[in-house]
């Protein structure tokens, strides 16, 4: 439809009374060709014009002499260029026009069905773009999400650095982790395998909080994070991103995209971390931060099909090597009871697709497999788990009228075994893995009802092969007040078998004996959520977004670890009475003409479980869990040096940390704690891009005001111990406090101030 | 009693905005130009993307652009994820839900599309012709709305 078009405007025919003029012609482009209808004017002269369709000006001058000529364009910076004219020679004039970063718009490209349209849907799904993670830039998934707000990455080891990710208050278990839709994270990966994650390979990051189980699965109890990779058709011919910290952390990212024939394209990304470097500010003669070696390489096929049909593969392969311990380790001690280390070998590989039926109808299948092999050592103790996931999926999408309907039916085995006893048998000691096949089938039916309201019934039927018929109903109302309000109501349930070994990573380290006392029954809940979108556009240009969410999630039973009754155990039980987390949240959105843009988010939590309800019912707030919590990122362009400035950072309320007993000198409950982050951002042109900054500006870390992180930390396999009679450590001069060692105090990376230096490129053609 | 407390939040906050655009239909755009020759301008848009809503309240409730739109050009909006088939141009454009990655208008791709690629949102002028005289894709505040639409009512 593009075609020529011609246009000359020229104000300097008010001058052709004169004989002489000289003419001064010349182009107007930018990076990606010729800039139409960008505006030429004569500073210190009378004339102005514009360019033509294909970026061509001329214009006739009067006298000679010198003259600034300001090409500009909408979206564009400025150029001003110095032209002496002489006589009446015509004179040609070229300018190239740099992209104005500061010029916004959503960077979600062509397609992705579903997945966006389901933003119109009656659930509230909050949409992270990569631009988003880059204003405070971190190697993996895991650390990106400290930057939106009622998500919280949580570190669950001092020595290993794992950790999982939390949401509005509830405990990481309680987060589905999806890729591409899929539940590819799961069991032992939600605690080992999210570190693995490339933040290159995201094309966007769909949060989910509160339920949705009616679509993902009955897991999905906190919400649900769905990473969404790259497509091969938006991606660039070539991208790298390299950056270096002063800790000497180097995380390296390279994509690349090659066409295979003429009907698929092919993406390739390689991400590689190191962080070697031994480094003990706390003196407690134990890595303050995990060691780490990863590489993953990841690929992902489109295939061109006939009206557009949907084909795409894509593989993943992580390796890991990770070791936090004392700090004279080397991988001669792995396993014996010399030196202590935590030292954690991965190797996963995933393969996932998509696959559009040749048929009518719009069916989609999914599937996607998993291996996982993990052989871990903590201390003396040796822990080799392996974990296979297979999941396919059929879906239906169909519109009858006012009704969007999607069925579907879903296949998940899951396949574990350890060398604990979790997966032996009871009489004898032979090994007994675990097989569980999870079918399910669901059907969800959005009806636009009138123009502004829309209501979405879910129901999902699963049988586990261990725990029987799993029922998750599920609702949700929208109500479209006008383009500038939407008020949305959720509410469903949740249900979730507990898996000790693969979730509770305290379960294993063996600081602390595993105590089951009945058998666990799955946990249910109920969840409804409210939440209210309010747009506001300004005279000037300014947007701003805002919503409020208020939350209740009940559980009829939930295993919490019992950490408090015995310093030397951890209890598991099901819970005589209920658990509740409920909260508000806001979140804030502005974007100003002059580049300012702001996002900022609070969360206030309640979470808390009540025991003992017919004696004397008593309320316990769990471990680990802030009361409020706050983010934020202010970002501010500073066109005239094609700089970007990026202040991001967020703050918890205080938590209650895991002691070991009344004797424990350690502080019951941490104190509020931010970390802050600057980044400055020089943007050359498009193609490449420095980036430098302070990461924990405040140079907070945990332990500044506890005697110790870990205690016991010279005495990692208890040898100066004492125990008492019922095996209670007792008090000496070398152990004043009574303690065993134990590395399970922890509520935020050990790692102070750093500062940080990338480069990135991107190449499109 | 919260839940009270946020819905009375929540009603007094209703309590504002309400626009009046003087948008054009697709199919009716070659009446008009029958009637009278004008440059049509094309938003292009989802109703996820905030900066879409701001660009279109710049053009349906900002005085100035919309006293230059009425005497100028014809303005339509095109949300790119509408399923509803569009008449325009002689042609009928619908939407293809063939598969995850066309799930955009086959109008939008064609006015939208910079480089073989959508973003959102992106403003499309087209002359009475129907073909693409100016794109930009990215938001435009006020100010340079008006800029961009003085420059192309001059060039008509």
């Amino acid at each position: 439809m593009r075609v020529p078009f011609t246009l000359f405007i020229l104000f300097a025919m008010a001058f052709s009374g004169f004989s002489q003029t000289i003419r001064v012609s010349g182009k107007v482009y930018s990076a990606s060709g010729p800039l139409p209808f960008a505006s030429v004017e004569f500073l210190n002269g009378p004339v102005g014009t514009a360019t033509d369709s294909s970026g061509r000006f001329a214009i006739q001058l009067v006298a000679p002499g010198r003259y600034s000529v300001k090409a500009s364009a909408v979206g564009f910076l400025p150029v001003v260029k110095q032209l002496t004219l002489s006589d009446s020679l015509p004179v040609v004039v070229d300018f190239l026009l740099m992209a104005d970063q500061n010029s916004f718009s959503e960077v979600v490209i062509t397609g992705t069905l579903k997945e966006v349209s389901r933003l119109e849907s009656p659930v509230p799904v909050e949409v992270y773009s990569p631009a988003f993670f880059k204003k405070n830039p971190t190697p993996s998934i895991f650390d990106a999400l400290q930057n939106v707000n009622g998500v919280r990455p949580q570190l669950n080891c001092n020595v290993c650095n794992t950790g999982d990710i939390h949401i509005n208050g509830l405990e990481g278990p309680y987060t589905m982790i999806l890729i591409d839709g899929m539940p590819i994270v799961s069991g032992l990966s939600s605690v080992y395998g999210l570190s693995g994650i490339p933040n290159a390979l995201i094309e966007r990051v769909e949060i989910v909080k509160g339920p949705a189980s009616s679509l993902y699965g009955s897991e999905a109890v906190g919400g649900l994070i769905n990473i969404i990779t790259k497509k091969p058709q938006n991606a660039p011919v070539f991208s790298g991103d390299v950056f270096a910290t002063s800790w000497q952390e180097v995380n390296t990212d390279i994509g690349l995209k090659l066409n295979a024939g003429k009907k698929a394209t092919v993406l390739t990304g390689i991400n590689y971390f190191k962080y070697g470097n031994r480094i003990d500010n706390n003196g407690d003669n134990f890595t303050d931060v995990t060691q780490q070696d990863r590489i993953s390489i990841f690929q992902k096929w489109n295939l061109e099909r006939a009206e557009n049909r949907l084909f795409t593969v894509a593989g993943r392969y992580n390796y890991e090597n990770r070791w936090g311990g004392d700090i004279t380790w080397n991988e001669s001690f792995r396993g014996g009871d010399q030196r202590y280390a935590e030292s954690i070998y991965t190797k996963r590989w995933e393969l996932l697709g998509n696959y559009q039926l040749p048929l009518k109808e719009k069916l989609l299948l999914a599937f996607s497999f998993n291996a996982h092999d993990q052989n871990s050592v903590y201390g003396n103790l040796v822990y080799l788990a392996n974990q296979k996931i297979a999941f396919t999926q059929l879906t239906w999408d169909k519109t009858l009228k006012n009704h969007d309907l999607l069925a579907g039916t879903a296949l998940r085995y899951t396949y574990y075994d350890d060398n604990t006893p979790a997966t032996q048998s009871q009489n004898s000691l032979k090994n007994t893995p675990d097989n569980v096949y999870l079918p399910g089938i669901f059907l969800q039916d959005e009806i636009g009802l009138a123009q502004k309201h829309k209501i979405l019934l879910g129901m999902r039927y699963d049988y586990n092969s261990v725990h029987g018929n799993i029922f998750t109903p599920r609702f949700a109302y929208k109500w479209s007040i006008n383009d500038q309000n939407v008020l949305r109501l959720n509410a469903g349930t949740g249900f979730r078998v507990v898996s000790l070994f693969t979730e509770e990573h305290a379960a294993l380290t063996g600081a602390r004996d595993v105590v089951v006392t009945e058998a666990l029954q799955p946990e249910r809940s109920f969840n409804a959520n409210l939440n209210y979108i309010k747009k506001v556009y300004f005279k000037n240009g300014g947007i701003v977004s805002a919503d409020v969410s208020a939350w209740y999630t009940h559980f009829k039973n939930q295993i919490l670890p019992d950490y408090l009754t015995d310093p030397a155990k951890i209890i598991y039980s099901n819970l005589d009475g209920f658990a509740v987390s409920r909260g508000l949240s806001a979140n804030l959105d502005l974007a100003l003409p002059n580049g300012l843009k702001i996002i900022a988010g609070g969360s206030l939590l309640d979470v808390f479980s009540k025991k003992n309800l017919a004696l004397n019912p008593v309320k316990t707030r769990p471990l680990l869990t802030e009361k409020w919590t706050a983010t934020w990122a202010v970002s501010y362009p500073i066109n005239k040096l094609k700089l970007a400035i990026d202040y991001t950072g967020n703050i918890y309320g205080s938590m209650l940390l895991p002691r070991l007993g009344s004797t424990d000198p350690r502080s019951a409950a941490s104190p509020v704690w931010s970390l802050q982050n600057i980044q400055f951002t020089f943007n050359g042109n498009k193609k490449y891009e420095v980036y430098a900054g302070v990461k924990n500006l405040l140079n907070w870390v945990p332990g500044r005001n506890e005697p110790f992180l870990i205690a016991r930390s010279r005495d990692p396999f208890d040898k100066n111990v004492q125990f008492n009679a019922s095996g209670n450590p007792i008090a000496t001069t070398e152990n004043p406090y009574a303690l065993t060692f134990d590395p399970s105090f922890v509520y935020a990376p050990n790692q102070g101030i750093r500062g940080f230096l990338g480069f990135r490129m991107n190449f499109n053609k | 009693m919260i839940l009270s407390r946020i819905l009375l939040i929540f009603s007094l906050l209703l309590l504002s905005f309400g626009g009046s655009a003087q948008t054009t239909d697709f199919a009716a755009i070659e009446k008009l130009q029958q009637q009278e020759r004008r440059p049509l301008i094309v938003l292009i848009k989802t109703a996820w993307c905030k900066y879409c809503g701001g660009m279109k309240n710049s053009l349906t409730n900002n005085q100035e652009i919309t006293t230059l739109i009425k005497s100028k050009f014809y303005l339509a909006l095109l949300d790119a994820e509408d399923k509803k088939e569009i008449l325009f141009a002689g042609r009928s454009f619908s939407y293809k839900p063939t598969g995850k990655n066309v799930d955009v208008h086959q109008l939008a791709r064609e006015l939208g599309s910079v480089n073989g690629q959508i973003s959102y949102p992106t403003l499309c002028v087209l002359n009475a012709k129907n073909e693409i005289i100016y794109q930009h894709a990215g938001y435009l505040d006020p100010q340079s709305l008006i800029k961009i639409l003085r420059l192309l009512a001059e060039g008509n």
